[in-house]
């Protein structure tokens, strides 16, 4: 009886020993390989998906709860609406496993038309974050890739990548400089933003510019911006107006203009 | 044979019993791996590897026996600086003293903060005479000196001196003494550098200052075209902007034609009558933004039209090399500048309104032979050469020694003519040992060719320097190296023979050999043969002179400084107390309180550093990141006559902080007023940071911003406040 008890008993602990050998070299390796990283130029493979089946595919990684992927969701009408009468490009939203069944719902809920839906587990694809938003060619390698919240700039880059004519109004997020001067002229509340370094500030801006550098606009944006003027931006370099715009619009700053300037608006700046 | 269920049993126990200390086995080897690759640091796991499974010793260390060193270093310095006391010239005290307390600062900050204060109560001057202005020039340069230990401390001494000048002088002396400060501070530290070059802008552009945004280009180029931008503004915010000032300014952006000895030379033309910078041709590189951003300003400056009539030329010279470049860089402004020059057109001389007033800017090129050719038709000999002695320094410049060889093999005046080809000779020799894998044998062989004489004792002394260099201080060939040039330097009849023969003790010195002691009494002993006088103006140039023609050629070498300190400092290092007692027997005070310093340096850089001195670069992290990691904050506060003058807004901060986290730069990016600024700094610099480190534990500095807003309530009382997130 006693050896048979010490025979379960060594069992028992040869058991748990090679568990904790398999847990080890196998399991952590596991986990290795799901730091990968998707990143342009590298290829793609999803069950269930061919991407020899049209000239492009743009890939949509969502997932219901995320916060960004709802922000985004009236460029994601835009663009499914501009791709429906697109024949060669295809259009597919990824949703993680984990959310079966309810990307669909979520989708039609934001008015999001995406007719093909799949659930696959994301990091095992090499996407780590949502939103992503990649386009692939025939062979499934990813030419472009996107992240995060969706910037003015950025959609419409994206749009002129994909040559599809946005149907929302530059008017909606851009001012050119007649319009500009006609919305000071008739005193509107609104706040010219210099987002450049007090150098190039101090050597010439804006009539009635406020200068505020870009890397200080997260601290005091809040704190010296009135919530509720129109705040039109501008600088020297578009992506950091871009992230000077998408800085402001998560802190809520709901009408944001970026200023466009012609090549010659440096001779209308004032000392 | 029969098997029992008994027998089985057995088996299965052995069997299982065996399987477990093979697991046990594989579970320690394995747990004793990670533990040794966690606790051994990562230089000493490839020897723990390759030495089998030993555990290495930890190294022993003699902590108190360094420190012992180090007491023994700063008590030796204090000494020293009594000594530079008792001296009787000023010069000699200050100057030295202050450099002895630069030195000291890190080892014993308080002594050298009494020995910075003896210095400056000593040069401070009431008056403008003579004397005044040496004293004046004395205190500028222990300002110097106070900056590479406490910035701040010499920002409020300048802003002092300032004070003292006459109304007129005092904005011109303090951009003097900050430009000369940053000048000093660019090789040790570029960023405190960067805040005294800010500082010296104000009155027009300090002489200096285009010099320090090249140099710093080279280390920064971003915070050098930052600094390039605030220059160009606060020459546009001058009621009278000087357009010489601005004009040379542009040399930052565009260059002239040909080759220039140094990237850095400014070519001046003659345009008309004047002298101006040729800025016909672009540097490449030079970001469009900042082209836009002079032109812009030029523009500006250009237009406000100045009554001066001498102005007025360089305005329209100005204009002249501006406008073709403008047609591409700036469309817009060209009918600003073609205005410009219009209305200038009048009240210029008629000569500079021509083309041909301009056209030496962009001369057309001759080949050698053409310019052989036009010396050989030269009319008279003295002429013709004068014309080879011309084309030899410029090919001499170039490096094209076969064309500056014909040049010089045609003159007829046999003494310069000699004279010219060692110098030629020299030039080769030291642009020899300048190629990457330099043949020294080849460069040994011109040196050998060479008559005695300062050139060839240069030569040989940067040769020998490299062989050190490379080979390690233990080296036959070396010695004789020395040796030649110790024997060429004996030959020179000038007062620049003691400082080569000191050179050659420096570089016995590096070889541990034990000929540097003679080396080193035979140069004491030289220097004090020489008048003082003789010893302070000392020209490392030759010239040639032909007729009323001059030319000078600089005797620069790879490697090899002139100075009297590194050759001194290499010899006191060697053995400080023999040094110390050869420095006295200078007979000159000055030298011989240089001496005593280079001594003091020797005997603390053998000293065991101090545990706090890190060697790192500071990393730029955003608002969140500082605050998040302070772990003692004080507010600023308001003051008085601020809240009086109804100041407030915004105060934006940058600050450093070192590895132990204590705050150790700090400078004013906004603020509504200086006094405003002045209290934010005061306050942030006793705030105190968790120490970071970077991911393989090296202690790091760290640079951000911190705002604070200046607000006064509807009862006129100041209130200061952090930003709303950080509440």
């Amino acid at each position: 009886m006693t050896i048979r008890i010490l025979n379960v008993a060594i069992l028992v602990v040869a058991l748990v020993l090679s568990a904790l050998l398999v847990r080890k070299f196998f399991f952590e390796r596991a986990q290795q390989s799901s730091n990968y990283q998707l990143t342009t130029n590298s290829s793609l493979r999803i069950k269930g998906i061919n991407w020899a089946d049209s000239d492009r595919t743009v890939l949509l990684a969502l997932s219901k709860d995320c916060k960004y992927c709802s922000q985004n969701a009236g460029f994601y009408r835009r663009l499914a609406a501009s791709l429906v009468s697109e024949s060669k490009t295809r259009l597919i939203a990824v949703f993680p496993e984990r959310q079966q069944g309810s990307g669909e719902a979520y989708l039609k809920e934001l008015e999001i038309p995406i007719r093909e839906v799949l659930y696959v587990s994301l990091p095992s694809v090499g996407i780590n974050s949502v939103p992503t938003l990649a386009i692939l060619d025939q062979n499934g390698v990813v030419t472009d890739m996107w992240g995060g919240k969706f910037s003015p700039l950025e959609e419409q880059a994206l749009m002129s990548k994909l040559q599809l004519e946005d149907t929302r109004s530059p008017d909606e997020w851009s001012i050119d400089e007649a319009s500009l001067e006609r919305k000071v002229a008739d005193k509107e509340s609104l706040v010219l933003l210099d987002i450049r370094e007090r150098a190039f500030y101090a050597m010439k801006h804006r009539d009635g510019a406020r200068n505020i550098p870009l890397d200080e606009l997260r601290v005091r944006a809040p704190n010296e911006l009135p919530l509720d003027h129109t705040i039109v931006i501008y600088g020297n370099d578009r992506s950091e107006i871009d992230l000077a715009y998408s800085i402001l619009d998560s802190q809520g700053f709901a009408n944001l203009l970026i200023l466009v300037q012609s090549p010659t608006d440096a001779t209308k700046q004032s000392p | 044979m029969q098997i029992s269920w008994g027998d089985i049993q057995k088996w299965f126990t052995q069997l299982l019993s065996s399987l477990l200390v093979v697991l046990l086995a594989v579970v320690s080897l394995v747990r004793a791996q990670e533990y040794r690759s966690q606790a051994l640091p990562a230089d000493q796991k490839q020897i723990a590897s390759k030495a089998g499974d030993k555990e290495p010793r930890p190294a022993l260390t003699n902590e108190v026996g360094s420190e012992e060193d180090a007491k023994l270093a700063v008590y030796q310095v204090h000494r020293l600086a009594e000594k530079i006391l008792d001296l009787r010239s000023v010069r000699a005290k200050a100057v030295e003293l202050a450099r002895l307390a630069s030195a000291l600062w890190k080892h014993d900050e308080p002594h050298a903060r009494s020995l910075f204060e003896k210095a400056l109560n000593m040069t401070v001057a009431n008056g403008s005479d003579r004397e005044a202005r040496a004293l004046s020039i004395l205190h500028r340069r222990v300002i110097a000196q106070v900056a590479r230990s406490d910035p701040e401390w010499a920002k409020r001494l300048i802003d002092t001196a300032a004070k003292r000048e006459p109304d007129n002088l005092g904005s011109r002396t303090a951009g003097d003494i900050n430009i000369t400060t940053a000048r000093d501070l660019l090789e040790e530290d570029p960023t405190v550098a960067v805040q005294f070059a800010e500082r010296s802008l104000g009155v027009g552009l300090p002489w200096g200052f285009l010099g320090f945004i090249q140099n710093l280009r080279t280390k920064d180029e971003p915070e050098a075209n930052r600094l390039f931008l605030q220059a160009l503004n606060s020459l546009a915010q001058q009621p009278a902007v000087n357009i010489k000032d601005f004009h040379l300014l542009g040399v930052y952006l565009f260059t002239s034609p040909g080759d220039l000895p140094h990237p850095h030379a400014i070519t001046m033309t003659v345009v008309d009558q004047i002298l101006v910078p040729n800025i016909t041709v672009d540097r490449p590189g030079v970001p469009p933004a900042l082209v836009r951003a002079y032109f812009a300003t030029a523009a500006d400056v250009l237009w406000r039209m100045t009554s001066d009539a001498e102005q007025r030329k360089y305005s329209y010279a100005l204009c002249y090399m501006l406008l073709p470049k403008a047609r591409n860089a700036a469309p817009d402004l060209t009918a600003k500048f073609d205005a410009v020059m219009a209305t200038l057109t009048p009240y210029v001389p008629a000569e500079l309104t021509k083309d041909s007033a301009f056209r030496y800017l962009n001369p057309p090129r001759t080949t050698t032979e053409e310019r052989l050719t036009k010396a050989e038709n030269k009319p008279t000999q003295e002429e013709r050469d004068m014309a080879y002695l011309d084309i030899a320094s410029q090919a001499w410049w170039k490096d094209d020694f076969k064309t500056a060889r014909i040049a010089q093999a045609r003159i007829s005046d046999l003494e310069a003519g000699q004279r010219l080809a060692t110098i030629i000779d020299f030039r080769d020799g030291t642009w020899t040992i300048k190629q990457k894998g330099a043949d020294l044998s080849k460069a040994e062989a011109i040196a050998n060719r060479m008559p005695q004489g300062v050139e060839r004792s240069i030569l040989l002394h940067a040769i020998a320097k490299i062989q050190i260099q490379s080979k390690g201080p233990h080296s036959n060939s070396t010695e004789e190296t020395i040796d030649k040039a110790l024997k060429a330097a004996r030959s020179i009849s000038d007062s620049r023979r003691p400082f080569l023969l000191l050179t050659s003790a420096a570089r016995l010195a590096d070889l541990k050999s034990p000929a540097v002691h003679g080396a080193l009494a035979e140069a004491v002993k030289d220097f004090n043969s020489f008048e003082e006088s003789a010893l302070t103006r000392l020209d490392w140039v030759q010239s040639i002179q032909i007729g009323p023609y001059n030319v000078r050629f600089p005797l620069n070498a790879p490697n090899f400084e002139f100075g009297f300190h590194e050759a001194f400092r290499a010899v006191a290092l060697a053995d400080p107390e023999a040094a110390m007692a050869r420095a006295e027997e200078l007979r000159h005070e000055n030298l011989r309180a240089q001496g005593l310093v280079e001594v003091a340096k020797a005997f603390l850089e053998k000293a065991p550093p101090k545990k706090s001195e890190q060697n790192e670069q500071a990393i730029r992290v955003d608002e969140h990141g500082m605050r998040k990691s302070a772990s003692k904050t004080v507010m600023p506060s308001y003051p008085q006559d601020a809240v009086k003058k109804r100041e407030q807004g915004v105060a934006v901060v940058e600050l450093v902080y070192d590895a132990k986290g204590d705050v150790v730069d700090t400078a004013i990016l906004e603020s509504p007023s200086r006094s405003i600024g002045d209290a934010v700094i005061v306050a942030v610099k006793q705030w105190k940071f968790v120490p970071s480190k970077k991911r393989d534990g090296t202690p790091v500095s760290i640079r951000g911003k911190l705002t604070f807003y200046f607000e006064i309530d509807k009862d006129g009382k100041g209130q200061v406040q952090n930003p709303k997130q950080y509440r």
